[in-house]
């Protein structure tokens, strides 16, 4: 992997990292992230590649893109690279409070999860309409 | 030449070697050894996750293992892919590769076999779940018993009773997570509906000790079930072989992989390749006790009549899952007896067409939350709120049909030494999936029927019946003593030789046959 492509990771996990958690990553995921596609062969076509680079540059809602590519295709190049982020940060305690409740939260749970299902739709409507409007893989 | 030779450590040859403790008995076994584990990684998992700045090569692998399921096409049990549990698995493909296009078996080389991974049930099989065998309970009861001490059993003596026996050495049941409590007391509330139903519910019964037992701890709540192998708590057979070597009771060589035997009127002479390759070694002894795992066993006795064509039968249980929610439990914490662990049995009488089938309900909190996360139909921020808040509030049930045999269902052995295996996926109808969904609906336990999964055929890792035993065996049948039909020192003594496969667990009846016929062939040590 030369420096372009390492530089290239480095971009797209930050920014990946950042649509699903609002924040930047560490250092370290950013290197493991860069590890993992040293370690595993995450080819895939062009079309896929240019998907990626154009949700990055153009800022694109990543979670409503993956989404419904996840939907069309479950083995597809994007919803890999937020897998990936995924098993990163689910490791770091930085990231607990996102997997795990850390006390009984009763009624509130309910209002969290309605506010939550409410992003389906959006993410549904949002993602085609994002990947039709910009051509995406 | 050695009086016995047992190939394979896992619950079949530990077993016999227990029941052979002292005799001149050699075990060979490709054995590969649990990794040490680093000291930092040790306590409570959860308190781990919430301290741990970086816990990836715990969880996820230096070499990212846990995440290979998103770059293969047949996935790894969830339980056998994370850094740590890996070996239990490694290295199967390369020394005996299946190929199968309907089949995700796997096989274990590791010291204790497949059991190093397991959920630790133990159940008794009746004179019913033994009908088609040339063996009934009395026969193995002795066995059992002796077991039971062995190994630490825990559970208890419940609404359960007729199907798994009255055991009265059984430790006390693990402590139940707060959403198997709850439910236990509404069932309780209203038994005899469910009764009426064909549908019983009780505690499992598991290889996991809730008191110090043979100089093993109790069970810690430590959720690492998933992760860290070797658990004094969780009975694995490779604490059995360790225990017969350190007393100088068992002479163990691990490194090797027995390809064929032969069999004469003088003895067996054994062929064992070493694993990390060489020239094949050549052992000789008055009895072979083949326990390789049921796949393997049957890929020795294949190779040593040099046999490419014969297809064996083979036996597996289809498998259905499907998650229970109790909405009330909806934004709990995870207490500490929110485990992964079998928590309950389910047990459904007379399934049309089937005959009975039994389940356990097991908690969610044992795999990585990314490994499920992106197979809901949700965007991946909802998915992970949803996992969050419902942690403590769900629980999985997971139901094991009874094998069938059918003829194109079989295993034969190709030029190249691998296993060609074809087993035609067996889709439950899915009318007893939704009977339990109705009935957990009556004690306010949900699920839907488009949440039921049918994992592929060979992912419950319990394998019979290649080499089944009969009163009248022919060729590639075994006699009820086990002995291999045609040969007259080598004895069949793991899932091979099971002539059926119920619904039911059958590791704690591979290991009660395997002792019972270890005396039969040898004479009680």
């Amino acid at each position: 992997m030369n420096l372009n492509e390492r530089n290239e990771l480095y971009t797209e996990a930050k920014y990946l990292y950042l649509g699903f958690f609002n924040e930047y990553p560490p250092e370290w995921l950013l290197e493991k992230y860069v590890k993992v596609h040293d370690a595993y062969d995450v080819s895939a076509s062009q079309k896929e590649i240019k998907t990626i680079g154009a949700i990055v540059k153009r800022g694109l809602d990543v979670e409503a893109v993956e989404y419904v590519m996840r939907l069309r295709k479950r083995d597809n190049l994007l919803t890999k690279k937020v897998e990936i982020i995924h098993y990163l940060a689910e490791c770091s305690s930085r990231r607990f409070g996102d997997f795990f409740l850390e006390a009984d939260i009763d009624w509130r749970a309910w209002v969290l999860l309605l506010r939550s299902l409410v992003r389906v739709p959006w993410c549904f409507v949002m993602g085609h309409w994002l990947i039709r409007r910009h051509g995406l893989a | 030449m050695r009086d016995v030779i047992i190939v394979g450590s896992g619950p079949a040859g530990a077993s016999a070697a227990l029941a052979l403790a002292g005799r001149d008995v050699l075990m060979l076994d490709a054995g590969h050894e649990a990794p040490s584990i680093p000291s930092d990684f040790s306590g409570n998992l959860l308190d781990l996750r919430r301290e741990s700045s970086d816990l990836t090569p715990h969880l996820v692998g230096e070499e990212f293992q846990s995440m290979q399921n998103l770059f293969v096409s047949r996935k790894v049990n969830l339980k056998l892919k994370s850094p740590y549990m890996g070996y239990i698995i490694r290295d199967w493909q390369n020394l005996s590769p299946i190929v199968s296009d309907n089949f995700d078996g796997v096989v274990s080389l590791a010291k204790g076999g497949l059991a190093n991974g397991w959920g630790g049930g133990v159940y008794r099989f009746t004179d019913e779940d033994l009908a088609s065998f040339p063996v009934g309970y009395s026969e193995l009861a002795p066995y059992y018993d002796l077991l039971t001490e062995h190994v630490g059993v825990s559970g208890t003596n419940d609404d359960l009773e007729p199907w798994l026996i009255h055991d009265d050495n059984l430790q006390e049941p693990h402590r139940l997570s707060p959403m198997a409590q709850e439910f236990m007391e509404r069932y309780g509330a209203r038994r005899q509906d469910f009764h009426d139903e064909g549908v019983y519910f009780g505690r499992a019964r598991v290889a996991l000790l809730t008191r110090e037992h043979r100089g093993r701890r109790p069970y810690a709540y430590d959720r690492m079930e998933f992760f860290r192998p070797r658990d004094p708590a969780l009975y694995t057979p490779a604490y059995t072989v360790e225990e017969l070597v350190q007393a100088g009771r068992l002479e163990y060589r691990p490194g090797l992989l027995v390809q064929q035997f032969k069999d004469t009127a003088d003895g067996v002479e054994i062929v064992a390749r070493p694993v990390g390759g060489g020239d094949p070694i050549v052992f000789r002894a008055r009895k072979l006790l083949l326990g390789a795992g049921a796949i393997n066993t049957a890929r020795i006795v294949l190779a040593s009549a040099e046999d490419r064509e014969t297809r064996l039968p083979l036996l597996d249980n289809a498998l259905a899952c499907f998650p229970v929610f109790r909405f009330g439990r909806l934004g709990k914490a995870m207490s500490p007896e929110d485990i992964s662990a079998g928590q309950m049995m389910v047990l459904c009488e007379e399934v049309e067409g089937v005959g009975t089938v039994q389940g356990s309900f097991y908690g969610t909190t044992g795999p990585l939350r990314s490994d499920v996360l992106f197979d809901l139909p949700l965007p991946a921020g909802v998915a992970r709120t949803l996992l969050k808040l419902s942690a403590s509030a769900t629980s999985l049930i997971m139901l094991f049909y009874p094998g069938v045999k059918r003829p194109g269902n079989y295993l034969r052995l190709r030029n190249d030494g691998a296993l060609d295996i074809n087993y035609a996926p067996e889709v439950p109808t899915g009318a007893l999936e939704r009977k339990l969904i109705k009935n957990l609906r009556k004690v306010n336990y949900f699920s839907h029927r488009a949440l039921i999964q049918y994992p592929p055929m060979g992912s419950g890792l319990h394998y019979a019946g290649m080499l089944p035993m009969s009163d009248n065996p022919g060729r590639y049948e075994c006699h009820p003593d086990g002995r291999l039909s045609g040969a007259h020192g080598v004895h069949v003594i793991d899932g091979a030789c099971f002539s059926a496969l119920p619904s039911k667990n059958l590791t704690f009846t591979i290991m009660a046959n395997a002792m019972r016929i270890a005396e039969a062939a040898v004479g009680a040590s």
